[in-house]
């Protein structure tokens, strides 16, 4: 667990824009000053009449401003999408464990859709500390979007399922093409369980470790509930929110990722 | 603020309920602005949770199915525990069983090691549990099992013994039960069995139903803890709260001492701006003590 006890704020919505079909980019200013999280870190928001808040990765983080990028997935992530500018809503960050990379030069980041929000505030903390290569992989070229900082990184693969961009396929795919020129010294995934469960035989092929960052139901975010427990390959179990969100793919057992 | 039980005193009439903590939550509060904190309920062996999803938003309510989920008594006293310990405030500690030796000695095992420890005040009873020397039907429907348990466990342990009844069976026979046993306070009540599909038709929890809590239980367990209140004993109310007006609505309805759960998920200062809310009430109806405003807030229902 991150050492640092997260704030419990409201937060003022300055920015909410479409950056890409069904996926919005929110800036909120926190009314309580927010300790800077660490990369892969989450924040749990709340708005509207909902019982329990909902987990987002932190984006960015900058000059005090919080930068979350979210989908629409449901019912709360629907409001979301229609907030006003000026508007608050519920902050509660950061969370879950920072994640120790820093012995790892050669990164190769694979997200999965909404899975690039991790990496979008990873790349913008150690784009200058190491080496960094991306393969994104989304539905449709519609549900992409092109951030700048993408120009800094050592490489850049956009897979889309519809064949719609030059690749296609799945992001998981492309791992071992691009690791044969990368030689990355670790790979990181974040994406759906389903892409977590097909990362499962390339990592029999490629001698690196792999990182997976869980995404359960958190009913709580704080290590209460028992929702996200995450079963460890020597069979106990582990709280995705306080352990995780990230874990070396080594330490699940293999029901840790399977649904 | 001091409450006298009968066999404690509580610093404040909030008690956290089981399965709703963690330290993460308990360092957003003081130690000062809570009764007791109950803890997850423990059994003899470490369970394993169910499958997920386990927790589902309704909106109005939340849909559980962690199971009993813990680590098994022995794992609970010697790694669990001494973390809770260390951040000052007072405890109950939840225990459950399979069957009534298992019952029996996770409480004695507990009950052992505990003696010595001024912070755990009270052992919470927790029959929401199938007895499978029964064929599987829960505890809390069998009055004798109530009655047995709580008298086993009364002979054993000096502190607080509060049974924890199910919203599902009838009230009045399991207060008394557990009453007749030597329970010292009733916690009314669980959560609801109920189930939900989401917007394709599926179930939401992988264990296919679990427990309703949060607000859509208050007007349940309202009524439970009125009924229970015609009993003359200790009422720790759960269900819903996440409101002064919830927490006094309870109190008119004739509880004691009042339960959070749920809304912690949501904002973990909750108790303590109750807690504030509170104070400045009793202050401007100009009572002393706890027992005065309960006094003065059933007096209010009463008058109506
Ligand atoms: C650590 C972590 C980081 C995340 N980061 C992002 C992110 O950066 N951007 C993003 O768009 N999404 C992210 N998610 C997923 C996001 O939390 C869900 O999409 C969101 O909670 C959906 O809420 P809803 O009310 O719109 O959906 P609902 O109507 O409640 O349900 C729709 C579906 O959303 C999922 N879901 C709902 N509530 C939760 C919850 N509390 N925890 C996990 N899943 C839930 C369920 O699978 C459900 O089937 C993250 C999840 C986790 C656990
Ligand atoms: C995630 C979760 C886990 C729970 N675990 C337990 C438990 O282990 N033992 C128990 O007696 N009650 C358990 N409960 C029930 C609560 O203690 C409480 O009685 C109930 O949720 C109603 O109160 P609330 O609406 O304020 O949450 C749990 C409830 C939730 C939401
Ligand atoms: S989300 Fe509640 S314990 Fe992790």
């Amino acid at each position: 667990m991150n050492d640092l006890k997260p704030v419990l704020t409201d937060a003022k919505v300055v920015k909410l824009q479409g950056v890409a079909k069904g996926i919005f980019e929110l800036l909120l200013k926190p009314e309580i000053e927010m300790p800077e999280p660490q990369p892969f870190q989450f924040v749990s928001l709340h708005y509207g009449s909902f019982q329990l808040r909902r987990p987002f990765s932190v984006a960015g983080f900058k000059e005090g401003l919080l930068r979350v990028v979210f989908k629409i997935k449901g019912r709360m992530t629907e409001e979301l999408a229609s907030l006003r500018i000026g508007e608050k809503i519920s902050l509660m960050g950061p969370l879950g464990s920072a994640f120790d990379y820093s012995k790892y030069k050669r990164v190769l980041a694979v997200a999965g859709g909404i899975g690039i929000a991790p990496f979008l505030y990873f790349f913008s903390k150690e784009v200058n500390s190491r080496d960094i290569s991306l393969i994104y992989g989304v539905k449709t070229l519609e549900e992409a979007w092109y951030e700048e900082i993408f120009t800094d990184l050592k490489g850049f693969l956009l897979v889309t399922e519809d064949g719609s961009s030059n690749y296609y396929g799945y992001p998981v795919d492309y791992i071992i093409q691009v690791s044969s020129y990368f030689n990355p010294d670790a790979v990181v995934v974040v994406g759906p369980q389903a892409m977590l469960e097909s990362l499962i035989p390339v990592t029999f092929q490629l001698n690196v470790p792999f990182f997976v960052s869980l995404e359960p139901y958190m009913g709580c975010s704080l290590g209460a509930c028992g929702s996200c427990l995450v079963k460890l390959s020597d069979g106990t179990y582990v709280k995705a929110c306080t352990e995780g969100p990230v874990f070396d793919l080594k330490r699940l057992s293999m029901g840790g990722v399977q649904k | 603020m001091t409450l006298k039980l009968s066999k404690t005193t509580l610093k404040s009439p909030l008690v956290l309920l089981s399965g709703t903590v963690s330290p993460q939550i308990l360092s957003f509060l003081r130690p000062d602005s809570i009764g007791l904190v109950v803890l997850k309920t423990i059994t003899l062996k470490p369970k394993e949770p169910n499958p997920e999803p386990r927790m589902w938003d309704l909106g109005f309510g939340v849909l559980n199915s962690i199971g009993l989920f813990n680590l098994g008594v022995d794992n609970f006293i010697s790694k669990e525990l001494p973390k809770y310990l260390e951040l000052g405030f007072d405890y109950g500690i939840s225990i459950s069983g399979f069957s009534r030796d298992e019952f029996i000695e996770v409480a004695r095992r507990v009950s052992q090691s505990v003696r010595d420890i001024e912070n755990i005040k009270a052992l919470e009873l927790n029959f929401s549990c199938p007895n499978v020397e029964k064929g599987g039907i829960q505890f809390a429907s069998q009055p004798e099992e109530i009655n047995y348990l709580t008298s086993e466990v009364t002979r054993n342990f000096n502190g607080e013994v509060w049974v924890k009844i199910s919203p599902v069976y009838d009230v009045l026979e399991q207060v008394n039960a557990a009453i007749d046993g030597g329970a010292t306070g009733i916690v009314v009540a669980n959560t609801f069995p109920s189930t939900a599909f989401d917007r394709s038709l599926r179930n939401v929890l992988g264990a296919g139903s679990g427990g309703l809590s949060g607000p859509a239980l208050l007007p349940i367990n309202l009524l439970n803890v009125k009924k229970a209140s015609s009993i003359k004993t200790l009422i720790i109310a759960s269900g819903g709260v996440d409101s002064f007006h919830a927490f006094k609505s309870y109190i008119a309805a004739g509880a004691n001492l009042v339960g959070i759960g749920t809304a912690l998920f949501r904002n973990p200062l909750l108790p303590e701006h109750l807690i504030e809310e509170l104070k400045s009430e009793m202050k401007s109806l100009n009572v002393g003590s706890f027992s005065e405003y309960l006094i003065t807030v059933r007096r209010k229902e009463e008058e109506k």
